[in-house]
């Protein structure tokens, strides 16, 4: 008689917001989402992406047999312990035959899991190659950054909160309404408080429409900027230049509180670290560091990407991050991870992916990831053993050699750790399905056919291993029957001088234009929703990400209406992009809210123009017609 | 026995009853959620109920309109598919219902009981009781006053309960209703004159505690349905809506939907899942064009079937209830006070 209508808190497993939502199931099955209506992230608000979370879970292709590819390639249903054999003698097999191996962890993947995921590397594996796929724009934002680690960052208020509160806001961004929709929310409604607002990106977006002003800035642009910001604070600027930016740098420096919100834009490496240093640097010549009701936020891509680098899913440090020499928190690691990890200096995911004989995955699919899908495919179809965790079939798991269930987002416990730090429960609201277990367990018990003593036996023991050896998680403590998420506010918790980093790279200057490459083609963002698995696997999501895809299967580029007027093209003609790396046929989308001679390609079309853009993210190209 | 209109339970005996309700049937209410969250659950107890709470953000439609709803399963014996429904409707009582979220009902059973009639909807609303609880202290953000939709209804509900002092008055609106006081003869007793007038105290009390939250349906209605809104206006408010779709979601009147097919343990399952109207590709036709690509057009779109003239001559009701749940759940500034305000004065400030 009774069907059971219930509902467990969790949180949006999307972005790096952390909004509260309730799983809501009837008889013991998902059927949606509820938001939470006093949850100190959201309080009451979700995104569609947040409205659409259950939908993976029941949509996506689902996972649900290990498989192990036989002597014929094919992928056949077996056992767990038989899967979790084969995965840990291969792997073994390539280490004895001295080559390298290495694990990927994810930022759709919980802190635990992260955790035990490094600890597979270090400890298991006793290697240093571990990274996940958009760690390193995050985490080279927060390197550009240092010069602006606040000295005390316990007693302030939230960054979300304290943003609505700003006076003057710097948001730097990709598109914040798609890539971060609560931020964007706490910018609104700061805009509507009668906060000046300050947009920098390659696209007037929604928000730079409501902008106080909006300053163009390319992929390539970043140390351009940085010389003007940093050149310009007050007193310093030079008389009759560049006024609007002026303009900008006196209303940021004059603000009671001011806030500094910066996305990772489709930059290089060395890009994203010159804009950090140069927000950075700005913050701190004019006293907002450390004022209170000042804030800066640099954003993680996905909703675990900063908790995945602070569990030490990164090459070149230990979990907190601590250093990769620092003996005591080595010490604390082999009692946490059952034998003393590997201090060795990795390689970061790309390298990784072109050195490395073994690879884990823990739900990843690195082509959707990387700036370069084709290259990453192609990697990781040569590998001679994938062993792949994930709760959706993926292409990664189509390539698998073993591949393992594990339960999706809906279906698991574990924390996530948002972009202000706070820690917060992930809730089961269903069961798995088939065979599919928690990714911890799958990882305990991989560790333990790789030889680690003492695996964990629940949740609960991965959490304490990350309470005893990673210092800023100390206070990470679930009490009995306790339903509140956990809160903690902080800044970014990389102490980058305890930390050993290799010189950043020159940053790449714009390719001169010149009459034989006259426009200037640059890649719009470093990550596109549209194809994450979580998004594609949400038939609701699907449909308004793919409809473009489906419009535009040859992919298309955007160009100024002018110039392709004076060119004679016309809106969906192909054209041929020529750059001095090579060429490509690419339709045209005609827009009249770019800059002149600037031609833009989305994440998502970015094979399309590999041979012409490399693995940069700009290129001095010409147009011609066909 | 013929049960009298108007009734009276002790409030120590309001546990008895509900616990006898709940032998017999599903019952859903109200209960203390995480951080004082209310939720809407399936009670195990009438201990779990809550009496005195501001309404729930969740809206109880999802138990008449679930956001994923199978409607029917496919299997394919011998080549040939065979269609089964699977649309469940098994009895049971809301408790608690708000007095807004029972008028929401009563709008999302004369849209599905217009012909062909939706059977899975009706079947499901013919088999649920809903008990409302009046709001003698009308909600922060509600305006259901400005709606005719509260805080106290004179129909749509099967049984309406008002605190009282240590007593809950008990109007009974329909046959469905009454059956919950089948067998309670101990619990319950005719209303003195002196409660039914208490009873009407309580509500002229209630209508002079509204908050500041105000709603002038009529003048947006005038603006919206003769043309005087021009696009720019309804462009201006797009740019402060992030097209969550959370205003349809937990509105108490909205039912648009997706028909999405599921594989499961080798049948398809055909479930009705609900959509908003402010997602980008919910009008895509299949050639690829879009009628309202713009989000202007869509939140134009919203608002028209919501508060225009043409609408309310084919209704009888604006599309909204004012329970003031899109105030919360907003991740813009676009609610429905914000917008009828902006339609009013022609002019939006964000």
């Amino acid at each position: 008689m009774v069907s059971g209508r219930s509902s467990e808190l969790s949180i949006c497993p999307y972005c790096a917001c952390g909004c509260g939502l309730y799983v809501q199931r009837t008889a013991g099955r998902l059927t949606g989402v509820m938001p939470s209506e006093h949850h100190p992230v959201s309080a009451g608000r979700l995104c569609a992406r947040g409205w659409a979370a259950h939908e993976p879970s029941l949509w996506g292709r689902r996972l649900t047999q290990p498989l192990l590819r036989d002597g014929d390639g094919r992928a056949v249903a077996t056992t767990w312990p038989t899967a979790l054999r084969a995965a840990a003698e291969h792997l073994r097999a390539l280490r004895a035959a001295g080559k390298a191996v290495g694990v990927l962890g994810s930022g759709r993947a919980t802190n635990e899991e992260n955790f035990l995921a490094a600890g597979l590397a270090r400890a298991g594996l006793q290697s240093g190659h571990v990274d996940a796929c958009l760690r390193a724009p995050y985490h080279d934002l927060l390197l550009g950054l240092a010069a602006a680690d606040p000295r005390e960052a316990a007693d302030r208020a939230p960054p979300l909160e304290a943003l609505e509160a700003c006076d003057v806001i710097l948001l730097v961004e990709g598109d914040l309404a798609l890539t971060h929709p609560r931020a964007a929310y706490a910018i609104l409604r700061a805009v509507r408080r009668g906060a000046r607002l300050v947009t920098a990106g390659s696209v007037r977006t929604k928000l730079a429409r409501l902008a106080w002003r909006h300053l163009s800035l390319l992929p390539g642009d970043e140390v351009a900027l940085a010389a003007a910001l940093t050149g310009r604070a007050p007193g310093q600027a030079p008389d009759g230049g560049g006024g609007e930016l002026r303009e900008v740098v006196e209303s940021y420096a004059g603000a009671q509180r001011a806030g500094i919100v910066i996305a990772p834009t489709g930059a290089d490496p060395a890009g994203l670290r010159a804009l950090g240093a140069a927000l950075g640097g700005l913050a701190a010549a004019t006293g907002h560091v450390d004022r209170p009701g000042s804030v800066i936020l640099p954003l993680p891509l996905r909703g675990n990407t900063r908790g995945a680098l602070e569990m030490g899913v990164l090459p070149d440090a230990l979990p907190g991050p601590s250093a990769l020499h620092d003996a005591a928190a080595r010490r604390r690691l082999a009692a946490a991870w059952g034998q003393e990890p590997a201090t060795a200096r990795g390689l970061d995911v790309e390298r990784m992916l072109d050195e490395v004989a073994g690879l884990v995955v823990v739900a990843d699919d690195p082509p959707v990831a990387l700036p370069s899908a084709e290259r990453a495919r192609r990697a990781l179809a040569g590998l001679e053993c994938l062993v792949v965790l994930d709760a959706f079939v993926t292409p990664t798991v189509e390539a698998a050699h073993v591949a393992l269930p594990i339960a999706s987002l809906a279906e698991t416990e574990g924390t996530f750790t948002n972009m202000e730090g706070r820690v917060q429960w992930l809730r089961a609201g269903a069961a798995p399905p088939g065979a599919a277990r928690p990714g911890w367990a799958v990882l305990a018990a991989l560790g333990a056919e790789l030889g680690l003593a003492r695996p964990p036996a629940s949740v609960d023991d991965v959490l304490a291993g990350i309470r005893a050896s990673v210092p800023s998680y100390a206070w990470a403590e679930r009490r009995a029957g306790e339903q509140e998420a956990w809160t903690q506010h902080a800044l970014p918790a990389v102490a980058p001088a305890a930390l050993e980093r290799p010189a950043a790279p020159e940053p790449a200057a714009p390719e001169p234009a010149d009459a034989s490459y006259p426009f200037r083609l640059v890649r719009a963002a470093a990550f596109e929703w549209g194809d994450d698995p979580l998004v594609t696997a949400s038939p609701t999501l699907r449909r308004d990400h793919v409809s473009l895809r489906k419009l535009f299967p040859h992919g298309r580029v955007d160009l100024p209406a002018l110039d392709a007027k004076a060119l004679g093209i016309r809106d969906g003609w192909q054209v041929k992009l020529v750059s001095r790396a090579g060429e490509a046929l690419i339709p045209v989308n005609l827009r009249d809210d770019l800059a002149p001679r600037t031609i833009l390609v989305s994440f998502a079309f970015r094979d399309q123009l590999a041979p012409v853009l490399g693995a940069a993210s700009h290129a001095a190209v010409r147009v011609e017609r066909v | 026995m013929t049960v009298p209109q108007a009734l009276v339970i002790r409030k120590a005996d309001l546990g008895t009853w509900v616990d006898s309700l709940i032998g017999r049937t599903e019952v859903i209410g109200p209960t203390r959620g995480p951080r004082g969250d209310v939720l809407l659950a399936t009670l195990s107890g009438a201990r779990e109920l809550l009496w005195d709470f501001t309404n729930a953000l969740q809206p109880p439609k999802q138990f008449l309109l679930p956001q994923t709803e199978p409607l029917v399963q496919i299997r394919t014996a011998r080549g040939h598919a065979q269609a089964e429904s699977v649309a469940d409707a098994h009895p049971q009582v809301l408790f608690n219902v708000r007095s807004c979220d029972v008028k929401g009902f009563a709008v999302l059973r004369r849209m599905h009981a217009q012909p062909p009639g939706d059977t899975a909807y009706l079947r499901r609303d013919e088999q649920t009781t809903l008990v409302c609880l009046t709001c003698p202290t009308p909600c922060p953000l509600g305006f259901c006053v400005c709606a005719d939709a509260g805080p106290f209804l004179e129909e749509h509900f099967d049984l309406q309960l008002t605190a009282m002092d240590d007593a809950m008055f008990v109007e009974v609106g329909s046959a469905k209703g009454r059956a919950l006081l089948e067998g309670q003869d101990r619990l319950f007793r005719p209303a003195a004159a002196s409660e039914v007038a208490r009873r009407a105290e309580i509500e002229a009390e209630a209508r002079r505690r509204f908050g500041p939250v105000t709603c002038h349906f009529g003048s947006a209605m005038r603006r919206v349905s003769t043309g005087r809104v021009a696009q720019a206006l309804w462009d201006a408010i797009a740019d402060w809506c992030l097209e969550c779709g959370g205003c349809n979601f937990i509105c108490p009147t909205c039912y648009c939907f997706s028909v999405r097919d599921r594989r499961e343990d080798g049948s398809w399952e055909r479930c009705r899942v609900w959509d908003s109207c402010q997602y980008a590709a919910f009008t895509l036709e299949a050639s690829g064009h879009n009628p309202r690509k713009r989000q202007g057009g869509r939140v134009r779109r919203r608002f028209f079937h919501k508060v225009s003239a043409q609408y309310y001559q084919k209704d009888g009701d604006v599309g909204c209830v004012g329970c003031g749940r899109c105030i919360t759940v907003c991740l813009g500034t676009a609610d429905m006070p914000a917008v009828v305000e902006a339609l009013r004065k022609g002019e939006w400030h964000g």
